[in-house]
């Protein structure tokens, strides 16, 4: 009986190895199959930028993704490793922005706010927020917003009510969604998320 | 030996063998314990009919698999076993992957911009003049071969499923030309001097 309780503990053990692992040997075959389309130096230099993500417990996916995008793009070998480079600055201060506990998932989408402009103290300020359901939703939107032409204040604090409101994942695609047919119809974007947002604070109101 | 000896021989072998019959017809009383248990043995079998052979060879054979055993295995035999479930289950997971992918269960057209969970969203593009066109984001490791639109009188069509979330994503005509998709409702500039379209699947 003893034998048979080690064996299931033993092949417990390789199950939930084999479904961690399972990712990250996605991810190294997908680095690996770089290898042959970058020269020797530059994929050196991407193999150390994956291997600090990891280390540091940040998704290198991304990263993988954004020396995909560069090879296909044609882009100059130092141009990849530029990009790539700023894209893992910008997950570690997502990661500083959003806590230790932040999925990859808000990771990507934190960097995602970043780069389209948003400051690291919104995000910070969208977890405190929201701190019982995940922050990836709103932060995709609050990109989403900025990349359109709200002023980026005005999207953080239009995310951030209806965080504060326990809005679900639905209500923030469905704001997203508003603000877009609103410009469609020619309201400015920052029209558009300033009425969106008066009417958020309406609704809390009683 | 003489026949008068031979005689008396007889006569006494007969008074032995006549103790031998009278002590073997002498009822002997049985232990009360193994009455006990002859009585029960034939009670229950009186109850319970007799299993047909076939039945009784089946329950013993499930007997087999659901009593606990002990095993015997070296660390070694026990890491191989399990390594070879392992892959087992990886190659039947792969394979039911790749089918599911390429099964398009509820193909919604018209759109690339999906805002319900768990769709497979189709992607078009006219181009009356390619020879070919791939689709490439990020969902596909910007790899041109992995995803082929077909052509159909110079409107190239795919439909695949896309998981959730946020995604950047473009074509590439004839292996070399980039292009942003036309009917996208978003785009974003990209690291790379080219602008890539951004859409949002549900989930």
């Amino acid at each position: 009986m003893q034998s048979v309780r080690v064996f299931r503990r033993c092949l417990c053990r390789f199950a939930a190895l084999w479904a961690l692992a399972a990712p990250l040997q996605a991810q190294s075959s997908d680095l690996a199959a770089l290898r042959d389309r970058l020269d020797p130096a530059s994929y050196r230099a991407l193999t150390a930028l994956v291997d600090s993500a990891q280390a540091a417990g940040l998704p290198a996916g991304p990263l993988i993704s954004k020396a995909q995008e560069g090879l296909l793009k044609r882009a100059a070998p130092p141009t990849i490793l530029t990009a790539t480079r700023g894209l893992l600055s910008r997950l570690r201060q997502s990661r500083d922005a959003l806590g230790n506990g932040a999925t990859p998932a808000e990771l990507e989408a934190g960097a995602s706010a970043l780069r389209a402009g948003a400051g690291a103290s919104q995000l910070s300020a969208l977890r405190a927020a929201r701190t019982t359901q995940g922050v990836a939703v709103p932060l995709v939107v609050l990109a989403d917003l900025i990349a359109r032409g709200v002023p980026r204040d005005t999207a953080a604090r239009a995310v951030q009510a209806m965080a504060a409101a326990n809005a679900t994942d639905a209500a923030f695609n469905a704001l997203r969604l508003g603000i877009e047919r609103d410009i469609t119809g020619g309201m400015s974007p920052a029209a558009a998320a300033g009425m969106r947002y008066r009417a958020l604070l309406g609704e809390k109101q009683p | 030996m003489t026949s008068h000896d031979s005689h008396g021989n007889d006569e006494a072998l007969d008074a032995v063998v006549q103790d031998a019959v009278l002590a073997l017809r002498t009822p002997v009383a049985p232990r009360p314990a193994a009455r006990a248990a002859l009585t029960s043995a034939l009670r229950s079998a009186a109850v319970a009919p007799a299993p047909a052979p076939g039945r009784a060879e089946q329950r013993s054979r499930a007997r087999w698999f659901t009593t606990p055993r002990a095993v015997r295995m070296s660390p070694l035999t026990m890491l191989a076993a399990a390594s070879l479930l392992v892959v087992s289950a990886s190659v039947i997971t792969a394979r039911v992957g790749r089918r599911a992918a390429g099964k398009s269960v509820a193909v919604q057209t018209g759109t690339r911009t999906p805002e319900r969970p768990g769709q497979v969203v189709r992607f078009t593009l006219a181009a009356p003049a390619a020879h070919r066109v791939s689709l490439v984001g990020d969902f596909n490791g910007w790899d041109p071969a992995a995803t082929r639109l077909e052509n159909k009188d110079g409107t190239w069509t795919v439909v695949i499923p896309v998981t959730p979330g946020r995604h950047q994503y473009g074509f590439v005509i004839d292996g070399s030309q980039w292009i942003a998709d036309p009917a996208a409702a978003q785009s974003a500039d990209s690291d790379f001097g080219t602008r890539n379209s951004v859409m949002y699947v549900g989930g």
